[in-house]
């Protein structure tokens, strides 16, 4: 037995398509030859594509197109086409949306895009935010200075700027570190592998902004090994010490630290 | 999907980009031969399309003046015949839709052609009066048939069965990829077939 009989049907019938479309290569020809002699049900698909299409052209034949109208019409377009070349511009736009009709669909889908963002804006802006939630927590911490996390001068500071500024207050007055930096100082030498459920940290930013006198409480006992890791790693960062009256100075601080995930030590 | 852009069949010829830079430029005689050179086509297809030779003598003169309004654009992507092609399906489509918002079916236009039908023009390979009126009574039946199909399908069988286009010409044409092409095609057909068997 030849390949060729092994083709199936389904195959053929494919090919028998291309073939009717004139898509089809002569090497697959001459295979779906070899088969449509034997094949009697991939003939039948072969002979009714072609009666479609005889049937098709001889029903296009009884519309009878009168060839003759549009040559009338013909020297009426072209003297449309020479006062047309001083068309407005409108009618130019017009034609270009017509004939770029997916121009339509992107647009749609842009407006579409753009109305279901504004409509989640307005309603993450109407939804309340709980007392306590993660929101709550992030709104809270990134509005420093404001109703919700006020600062408080320490005693004897004083603030020289204007007083309605806020947010002033937390830039001169708290001691800041680049991201970098710390990020710098994480990689060489990384936290040890601590889960930290709560931790109390208080510490002094100095005026050459290191931090120093790290103390740690922890599950309300002194964690002295942690301390001194914190004090190596905090050796690494430098800090933009505060500023009062346009000097540098050293400032007290204290961190809470709730629930924070430390990746462990590999 | 393969982009019909990207299949890189552009045939635009020297004489055919003289034209159209002739046309682009207002020359009026260009105009009339590329006119003469492609009525004959535009309107029929805009006749199968719509089945109607008022519409199609209409949708002939808006696709020419969209032609030599766009000439300037027309970048040899493929050949000017398939390009007008495109103008043709695209105008033809949007009549269409337009149709459909005025709640006037297609299906209603054809059959009206279908119903005021005289003897065929010329009957193709008939050996016997019968065998020429089966071929006139099955050429009705495909064509009811055919206004039936969506617009996207008929127009792919029209392109592919009546002006013997290639897939890649009818992808262009119609904006798709061969693939598609394809696949309209395949339930174009097995729609149509259901006609040649008896009731």
């Amino acid at each position: 037995m030849t390949p060729l009989r092994l083709l199936r049907c389904r195959t053929v019938r494919s090919w028998v398509t291309a073939a009717h479309d004139g898509e089809l290569s002569s090497e697959r020809r001459f295979a779906m030859d070899s088969h449509l002699a034997q094949c009697a049900a991939c003939r039948r698909t072969r002979d009714e594509l072609a009666t479609l299409r005889v049937g098709l052209r001889q029903g296009a034949a009884d519309q009878r197109p009168d060839d003759g109208a549009f040559a009338r019409l013909a020297p009426e377009l072209l003297a449309r086409t020479t006062l047309d070349q001083d068309a407005n511009w409108g009618r130019r736009v017009r034609d270009v949306i017509e004939e770029k009709h997916h121009l339509w669909i992107i647009g749609g889908a842009l407006a579409a895009t753009m109305t279901m963002a504004l409509l989640m804006v307005t309603v993450l802006n109407a939804t309340p935010v709980k007392p306590g939630s993660l929101a709550s927590l992030l709104r809270t911490s990134v509005a420093l200075g404001s109703n919700a996390n006020p600062i408080a001068l320490a005693t004897g500071v004083t603030w020289a700027g204007p007083t309605k500024d806020r947010f002033a207050y937390a830039t001169q007055l708290l001691p800041r570190v680049t991201v970098d930096t710390r990020a710098a100082a994480m990689l060489i030498q990384p936290l040890p592998p601590l889960l930290l459920e709560n931790l109390t940290l208080t510490a002094v930013v100095t005026r050459e902004g290191q931090l120093a006198s790290v103390e740690v409480l922890r599950n309300e006992a002194p964690d002295a090994d942690l301390a001194r890791a914190i004090s190596r790693l905090a050796s690494g960062v430098q800090f933009v010490p505060p500023h009062a009256a346009g000097a540098p100075i050293a400032v007290n601080v204290v961190w809470l630290l709730e629930r924070m995930t430390v990746r462990a030590e590999s | 999907m393969k982009s019909a852009r990207a299949i890189g069949w552009s045939n635009t010829n020297g004489a055919e980009s003289d034209l159209v830079e002739r046309c682009a430029a207002g020359d009026g005689p260009a105009c009339r031969e590329l006119v003469d050179g492609h009525q004959r086509m535009v309107y029929h297809l805009a006749l199968q399309l719509l089945g109607n030779h008022d519409d199609a003598l209409d949708l002939s003169q808006d696709v020419f003046l969209t032609v030599f309004r766009s000439l300037g654009r027309f970048r040899g992507d493929s050949a000017l015949q398939t390009w007008i092609y495109r103008i043709v399906v695209n105008q033809a489509r949007n009549r269409q839709r337009w149709w459909r918002r005025r709640r006037q079916s297609d299906q209603v236009s054809l059959d009206a052609i279908v119903a005021e039908r005289g003897e065929p023009a010329a009957p193709i390979s008939s050996t016997s009066p019968e065998r020429a009126l089966d071929q006139k009574e099955l050429g009705r039946r495909l064509w009811r048939a055919l206004a039936r199909l969506p617009f996207e399908q008929r127009s792919a069988v029209i392109l592919r069965e009546l002006h013997g286009m290639r897939y890649a010409e009818i992808a262009f044409s119609l904006g798709v990829s061969t693939a598609a092409v394809k696949s309209r095609l395949a339930r174009a057909r097995q729609t149509l077939r259901t006609e040649l068997r008896p009731s």
